[in-house]
């Protein structure tokens, strides 16, 4: 078959493929990891941006491409998070731009419109990396055009299947252009996601579109349980939500009889809020019930669960009731307030005593979206507000909400770790004018080194560290400082290594989640025989992944 | 002309062999510690000053009291009684309401003694601030300068002896609550250090924050280098709250910096110390005139 022309809702098809292409991988994209470090989610970030743009279109009927991109880029843009995702949002806003005013589209226009992406999307980027996702998608555009010069009345289907080869071959290359990605061995992630995205759609254009099936669409993308809405005291009101899909098994029935009404008749008697479908031999059921257990045991008689998902809904009712709580609240008026994207209660409470205004949930592996910036910027009545994104991971989204707000003037202090966010808030002083706050604030930061202690997730050489895994490992930036079995040891060679350090005349330690109060004793310990010259304080920041973050300033 | 006394109070920080030079008196506040009440002596009668610090540095609550009406009524009368005049300069209404326990005891002693003259002046300053104002009072009346002169004199030269000064930690001053700024300035930072003026209203005010011992001490000289004037005539005087060395490094610091004719180093006495916390450090010298005013 050859397409030559695409409409509004075939493109929506094809791009709900790419999507579904790229979170059946995206695992496989998460673990192209430079850095030895459980972070840097790529797939997860580039799948919920996407998601993002999907969920606005998934349910809607276009009757062109051009309204189609209008609705989708829109929905990705607010949906991006990480740096990937913000500039694949990017992307998709350049694409969508060239889209306007056509109701369908030849491979020409496509061509046209992806360049278009390409160039936004390097636009979004201040230094942009040659050996990234960017290589990848301006090579596969410059391909496109030529492809287009040599044959002019290509279909669709060659296309696309042209530009993924190329595509592919360019993300092979991206340890050639970038030293961090041959050091790691691995390919670019960010690229990778891209490439997914694009086989994705390839697939869906030839029939086989790929399938990947959210039985929970994922809220906006996190799931934030508040424990405290239901404690000791609570009276279960509302039951479970209880959902799951059963795979009818011929050992305990016959199939071809089967009729999900018995399972209905007795969902009935111990629930409400059924709703029963049936399909061959799987059965997917939702139902309301203050005895789960009761329910799984009864349909287990007819087979055994694929997924399975039972929910307190008094939680979720009470979450619901703190959301609008919060929403309802009065607004935050300042002359100038504060948003800080942060995770970890420690560090949230903490960040708050010293003068953040709102925190934006999120961090080293939940990063905040666009969205969740502009949540938070709406809760806030300032003629200035200023992000303190925290993360480097956080900078892009922070910097795309801070550019979309209207109501307030929206300053981005490009703090890109704890640590720096800490010394930016620490030195504020908010007498002063707006630009006076942020050149404090910047210079804060620029005094400021941060030192990060965790666990190595697998062997690396670096440079000349050899790293095993499950050694500490200490890092400063993209530098990995010190390695050791033994944490004080790590922590230690990580302050000893830090640039400048002997001029240095504070140390703030943040300690993790799993840190002991036996092992802060010896940690101090360690900075008093050290590193005398430093007045020290420790902060419980209860953050995951790094036991130790050091503000060195 | 009738002759009179000079008279300052607990914050004042002169010592007794100062105050005989210039010929001057104080009256006391009092201290708590441990639900006992001392008399805030600048002479450290009951606990020294290191023990008064380390008291403080173990983590003991200090807290302070005004002065007694009692102690003014008992002191303005021992001159009244010997035919004198009082002049007395007080700390910083913005700091403690002494002064106006002073005012109302003032009036009723004169309505007894329709000859006498009782007149107090509100210093806006404290620890040497407060001090080179009594100075400046002991003297103009050695030069015979009459007491009206000189209280008109110190009303509108007072906002011209400044102060620079840091604390150690912050955690006394959130405590003691006698600094302008707000909470978030004064969260549970660490190494950050306010530099603090004595605004145009006599509060301790934080004017900026910095981090780190050395550079605070550089920031707090760079602000009498900037605001001093005449420094080669002037004595420039250090209080400091048991941190001698520290004292002694940043007396030879602003010596360099401003070309002083001499500097003078003694501990801060216990009713400032017990607001701003040990480790502090005080500068005094004559600048141009404070006109900032601090807002919370």
């Amino acid at each position: 078959m050859a397409t030559t022309h695409i409409d509004g809702e075939a493109l929506k098809e094809l791009i709900l493929g790419g999507l579904a292409n790229l979170k059946l991988n995206s695992k496989e994209v998460d673990e192209l990891n430079v850095f030895p470090v459980p972070d840097g989610d790529t797939g997860t970030n580039m799948s919920m941006t996407l998601e993002g743009g999907a969920n606005a279109i998934r349910d809607m009927y276009f009757e062109s491409v051009s309204a189609f991109a209008k609705v989708f880029s829109r929905g990705t843009l607010l949906g991006a998070r990480g740096n990937s995702g913000v500039i694949l949002s990017q992307f998709v806003k350049g694409l969508s731009l060239g889209l306007q005013g056509l109701k369908t589209i030849t491979v020409r226009d496509f061509s046209k419109a992806f360049n278009q992406g390409v160039e936004k999307a390097y636009d979004a980027v201040i230094n942009p990396t040659e050996g990234t996702m960017l290589t990848v998608m301006r090579e596969g555009g410059e391909y496109l055009e030529k492809l287009l010069e040599k044959e002019p009345d290509v279909s669709f289907e060659t296309a696309l299947m042209r530009l993924n080869q190329k595509m592919q071959i360019s993300l092979e290359h991206t340890p050639e252009l970038l030293p961090v990605l041959k050091e790691a061995g691995v390919i670019d992630s960010g690229g990778a996601g891209f490439c997914y995205i694009f086989q994705g759609a390839e697939k869906t254009l030839n029939g086989e579109k790929p399938e990947h099936e959210d039985i929970i669409r994922p809220h906006g993308g996190k799931q934030n349980i508040d424990f405290s809405a239901f404690h000791a005291d609570s009276v279960l009101e509302f039951g479970y939500c209880t959902e799951f899909i059963l795979q009818l098994q011929n050992s305990k029935v016959d199939i071809g009889s089967f009729d999900k009404k018995v399972i209905v008749d007795y969902l009935e008697q111990v629930g409400d809020s059924i709703v029963a479908v049936q399909d061959e031999d799987i059965v997917k059921i939702h139902v309301h019930t203050f005895k789960p257990g009761d329910v799984l045991n009864f349909c287990q008689q007819f087979g055994e669960y694929i997924t399975l998902k039972i929910e307190n809904m008094s939680v979720q009712h009470n979450e619901i009731m703190l959301e609008e709580e919060r929403k309802t609240k009065e607004k935050i008026k300042k002359k100038i307030a504060i948003v800080a994207a942060l995770s970890g209660r420690g560090l949230k409470e903490y960040f708050h005593e010293i003068g953040a205004d709102v925190i934006v949930d999120g961090g080293q592996t939940d990063n905040p979206s666009t969205e969740d910036f502009l949540e938070a910027f709406n809760r806030i009545d300032a003629e200035h507000i200023i992000v303190l994104p925290c993360n480097s991971n956080i900078v892009m989204a922070a910097t795309q909400a801070a550019e979309i707000y209207k109501n307030s003037d929206v300053r981005v202090v490009k703090a890109k770790t704890v640590a720096e966010g800490y010394a930016a808030l620490s030195m504020m002083n908010l007498s002063l004018g707006i630009d006076e706050v942020i050149s404090d604030m910047e210079s804060a930061i620029a005094e400021t080194e941060t030192g990060l202690l965790t666990t190595s997730i697998r062997d690396v050489e670096y440079e000349d560290l050899s790293v095993k895994k499950g050694d500490y490992i200490g890092l400063n930036g993209d530098a990995v400082l010190s390695a050791s079995g033994n944490k004080i040891d790590a922590v230690r060679d990580l302050l000893a290594k830090t640039k400048g350090i002997h001029e240095k005349a504070v140390a703030v330690v943040f300690y993790g989640k799993e840190v002991k109060d036996k092992e802060l004793e010896e940690i101090e310990k360690m900075l008093k025989e050290d590193f005398p010259w430093l007045e020290y304080g420790f902060i419980k920041g209860g953050q995951e992944v790094y036991d130790y973050i050091i503000a060195i300033e | 002309m009738r002759n009179y006394a000079i008279i300052g109070d607990s914050t004042c920080d002169l010592n007794k062999n100062l105050r005989e030079q210039l010929g001057v008196d104080y009256v006391q506040m009092n201290y708590v510690l441990d639900g006992k009440e001392y008399p805030a002596s600048l002479d450290w009668e009951g606990l020294s000053a290191k023990e008064f610090y380390d008291q403080m540095r173990a983590g003991k609550r200090i807290t302070t009291t005004q002065v007694p009406a009692e102690s003014y009524l008992k002191k303005f009368q021992e001159y009244l009684d010997q035919d004198m005049d009082v002049l007395y300069i007080s700390c910083s209404s913005a700091l403690s309401g002494s002064v106006n326990t002073a005012r109302v005891i003032a009036r009723d002693l004169l309505e007894k003694n329709p000859e006498a003259k009782i007149i107090c002046v509100d210093a806006l300053n404290s620890s040497f601030g407060q001090g080179i104002e009594i100075m400046w009072a002991s003297k103009m009346r050695s030069e015979g300068t009459p007491i009206e002169e000189v209280a008109e004199f110190l009303e509108k030269n007072r906002n011209c002896v400044n102060q620079s000064a840091f604390v150690e930690k912050l955690e006394y001053l959130r405590r003691a609550g006698r600094v302008t700024a707000s909470s978030a300035f004064f969260g549970n930072l660490i190494g950050i250090k306010p530099l603090l003026i004595s605004d145009a209203k006599g509060q301790n005010y934080a004017i900026k924050k910095v981090k780190g011992m050395q550079k605070t001490m550089e920031e707090a000289v760079a602000l009498v280098k900037e605001r001093i004037i005449e420094a080669e005539d002037q004595i420039i005087y250090i209080s400091h709250a048991d941190s001698k060395e520290n004292a002694e490094t940043i007396g030879e610091m602003v010596k360099e910096a401003t070309g002083c004719k001499g500097i003078f180093i003694d501990y801060m006495g216990p009713i400032v110390g017990a607001s701003v916390g040990p480790g502090t450090m005080s500068i005094y010298y004559v600048g141009q005139e404070e006109t900032t005013v601090g807002e919370a």
